[in-house]
């Protein structure tokens, strides 16, 4: 199939927009909150000494967790963290003393249970950052970060890849925004330095900087998927799918100044979005039609390919692979993995076409290029591509796996995150059955967010990750597309 | 609650018309042929709830947020009314090869995506005729009709459906089962249903629950109540010539 026509420079100019500045953004700070006569560890370990560590200390700690030192604390559990920084409702050592449904923890058991004063303790001890006696943040030093938007309560989670643990939670409502902004993706520096959030319905994209400050924001209509080209300045930001009807523009944003242009795509609903390492071009779908472009913004030309086909596929996600070679997109409707020659460049002709569980989503390469991983939203399931043979590895479903949509690989390649959402879905809907129950019933129908951990060796779930409601779009600065 | 009190005003909902006496006219594609009926007998009931009525379910919406709606939709997926009535059930008398003429409609079978919402939540829709599939919304729905065979499905059809096609018909031509769950691939939040009908002897349960069905030839009947999300329930009826027949089917929280 060929191009159904070529924009050049001499015909149409590209850049139609002007820039945005946010400029006078008065940033907030997050990670270095300083509270004056907050408690301190000493009396928070004297109350949990005296509630909790007749059971939850020594070699067989119940359910795994020691709290007899701060250095303990921290460890958390076997399964997940008890303390996040900063953030007390959301930290499971508060949250079990004073939500379990069946009664707090640990009064459930018959024991005596901490006291208001001990519970407003520890509540003020974690939201000053859960200091040591000396001071000391927990995971201040983090390894590789993986930051996790929760698209349905207005946070974001931040996951250390080393240990596998929630070690932030950055609530946005706490920097003025409504709890219904939704947080939708997040792309990384590629040293680490700032991190960039799209908020769909608050039409803003946010730059925060590794302390999880906010550093600067661009205003922008219905942003969803983005992409950083980690050669240049350059970061790329594509529409939501909640839009109906938003510009057939893509934002082109210099991450130094968060000034933009707008690039017309010439495309309707221009969803997925990715950039192929080592060139100019970046990469654009649709929602609405079986079309895909590639974009050279500093040529100022728009590639157009119709793909055909008798239903729309609606695009979801592109993915470009390490080698610059390869690029997958998934589509909803049709649920299949289109892969791309991108050597044979203008032409964009579909190579292969991977028929997969129903609803892929969000792809992303491993570092060797030789796997992909996709969750299938529809089909609570993560499809595993192998791109040697290009054929479906495996399918993996399991625990944790619930109308998947985010995805990320480590540096090293070992695990693949895959994000779901978890919703409540219809009985008898398709997509209903695998949902995640979390460990511990807090009430008020309180459901999770999870992030499986995925063995890429095996393709075996090692953990379960649970993350506030609705997780959604992955970032990190390990190699990962979109 | 007195389920006949509540009959007294169901009975002047009769659904269908006495057909015309006559020999066999037709026969559709399930066997079932209209004939005469000689005295016609009927039968009312009603469909009730007993019980706690489970919460309405929340359902995020994740697309098309400016048509469809910002935040949650709920979903009251076990509708009861003020006295107990049970609504969107579906009434069917089994077995029944011939008898009344189908009733004459008004219009075609309609089914409307608008605001991203089946519409209606549950109808009745004679097997083999076409449906008229709306789509007024200014986004791309996609239908996908699934007959539900005991515990298993198949897709009945499946298409997309942009807003430049706002009307597109498709017959019902289910093989095996008579239920039918709508689902959009395009907005995982929707859902409808639609029962075939192979006789004109099924008809959807009133907002009171109530139901009436009139020109059923005399005899021993297994009728069959069926709600989307409570399942089913039968219970065996003796219609006597030119008589009536009285059935309350009574659900409880599962």
């Amino acid at each position: 199939m060929q191009p159904i026509w070529t924009l050049s420079t001499a015909t149409i100019p590209i850049l139609i927009a002007f820039a945005s500045l946010a400029a006078g953004f008065e940033a907030s700070p997050v990670d270095h909150l300083a509270r004056a006569g907050v408690a301190g560890y000493p009396e928070v370990q004297q109350a949990l000494d005296r509630a909790c560590t007749s059971c939850h200390s020594g070699d067989a700690p119940a359910r795994g967790l020691r709290l007899d030192s701060w250095e303990h604390i921290v460890a958390g559990s076997e399964d997940r963290t008890a303390v996040i920084p900063f953030h007390a409702e959301r930290s499971p050592l508060l949250a079990l003393a004073t939500r379990l449904e069946g009664g707090p923890h640990p009064a459930e058991l018959g024991e005596a249970e901490l006291t208001e004063t001990e519970i407003e303790s520890i509540r003020a001890w974690i939201d000053d950052g859960a200091r040591s006696a000396e001071g000391e943040v927990p995971y201040s030093e983090p390894g590789q970060l993986l930051y996790v938007a929760n698209q349905g309560v207005a946070t974001v989670a931040i996951i250390d890849m080393g240990t596998n643990r929630v070690v932030r939670i950055i609530d946005l409502q706490e920097l003025g925004f409504p709890p219904n902004c939704m947080p939708h993706h997040i792309v990384v520096e590629p040293d680490g330095s700032h991190w960039y959030l799209s908020l769909i319905a608050a039409d803003v994209v946010l730059k925060f900087d590794r302390s999880n400050q906010l550093v600067a924001r661009l205003d922008i209509e219905r942003p969803g998927l983005l992409a950083l080209d980690p050669e240049s300045d350059l970061l790329y930001v594509a529409r939501s799918m909640v839009a109906v009807n938003p510009p057939s523009t893509i934002g082109v944003v210099r991450r130094t100044d968060m000034t933009m242009e707008q690039v017309d795509t010439f495309l309707p609903r221009p969803h997925a979005v990715a950039i192929r390492p080592g060139s100019a071009t970046v990469f654009t779908a649709s929602l609405a039609v079986n079309t895909v472009a590639a974009i050279d913004p500093l040529e100022e030309t728009v590639e157009l390919a119709d793909l055909g086909g008798d239903r729309p596929h609606t695009f979801i996600g592109l993915a470009v692979s390490p080698d610059a070679r390869w690029m997958v997109g998934t589509t909803e409707l049709t649920s299949q993995v289109f892969v791309f020659d991108l050597d044979r460049l203008p032409d964009m002709i579909p190579v292969d076409s991977i028929p997969v569980n129903p609803a892929p989503w969000h792809p992303v390469f491993t570092p060797d290029g030789r796997q992909v991983y996709v969750g299938n939203n529809w089909g609570n399931s993560v499809t595993v591509i192998d791109m040697e043979t290009r054929e479906v590895k495996t399918v993996i479903e399991g625990r944790g796996i619930a109308q998947p949509h985010g995805s990320a690989v480590s540096p090293d390649g070992k695990y693949a995150y895959v994000s779901s959402r978890n919703l409540e879905m219809p009985d008898g809907h398709s997509k209903a059955g695998h949902r995640y129950a979390p460990r511990y019933d807090l009430g008020d129908n309180a459901t999770a967010g999870t992030v499986v951990v995925i063995d890429t060796d095996t393709q075996e779930i090692v953990k379960v990750i649970e993350v506030p409601e609705y997780g959604s779009g992955l970032g990190t600065a390990a190699p990962r597309t979109p | 609650m007195s389920a006949r009190r509540t009959l007294s005003g169901v009975l002047c909902l009769i659904l269908f018309a006495f057909p015309a006496p006559g020999r066999v006219t037709a026969q559709n594609a399930g066997g079932y042929q209209v004939a005469a009926v000689e005295n016609a007998a009927t039968l009312v009931g009603r469909v009730t709830f007993d019980g706690q009525v489970p919460r309405a379910r929340r359902f995020m919406i994740t697309k098309d947020v400016e048509v469809c709606g910002l935040g949650y939709r709920e979903r009251q997926e076990v509708d009861v009314s003020d006295d107990g009535g049970l609504r969107n059930v579906v009434i069917s008398i089994q077995g029944v090869r011939s008898g009344k003429a189908w009733p004459e409609r008004e219009g075609r079978y309609e089914l409307s995506q608008e605001d991203c919402v089946f519409a209606p939540h549950v109808q009745v829709v004679r097997a083999g005729d076409e449906l008229d599939i709306l789509n007024p919304d200014p986004v791309l729905h996609n239908v996908h009709a699934f007959e539900l065979i005991g515990s298993a499905q198949r897709t009945l059809f499946n298409f997309g459906q942009p807003p430049e096609e706002p009307v597109i018909t498709h017959a019902l031509r289910p093989r095996r089962g008579r239920e039918i769950r709508l689902e959009c691939d395009a907005h995982d939040f929707m859902l409808g249903w639609i029962f075939a009908a192979d006789t004109p002897y099924a008809v959807l349960a009133d907002e009171a629950g109530g139901f009436a069905i009139d020109g059923v030839p005399p005899g021993t009947y297994t009728v069959r109540a069926w709600h989307p999300y409570l399942g089913t329930k039968e219970q065996e009826v003796t219609l006597a010539p030119g008589g009536s027949g009285e059935i309350v089917f009574t659900y409880v929280p599962e």
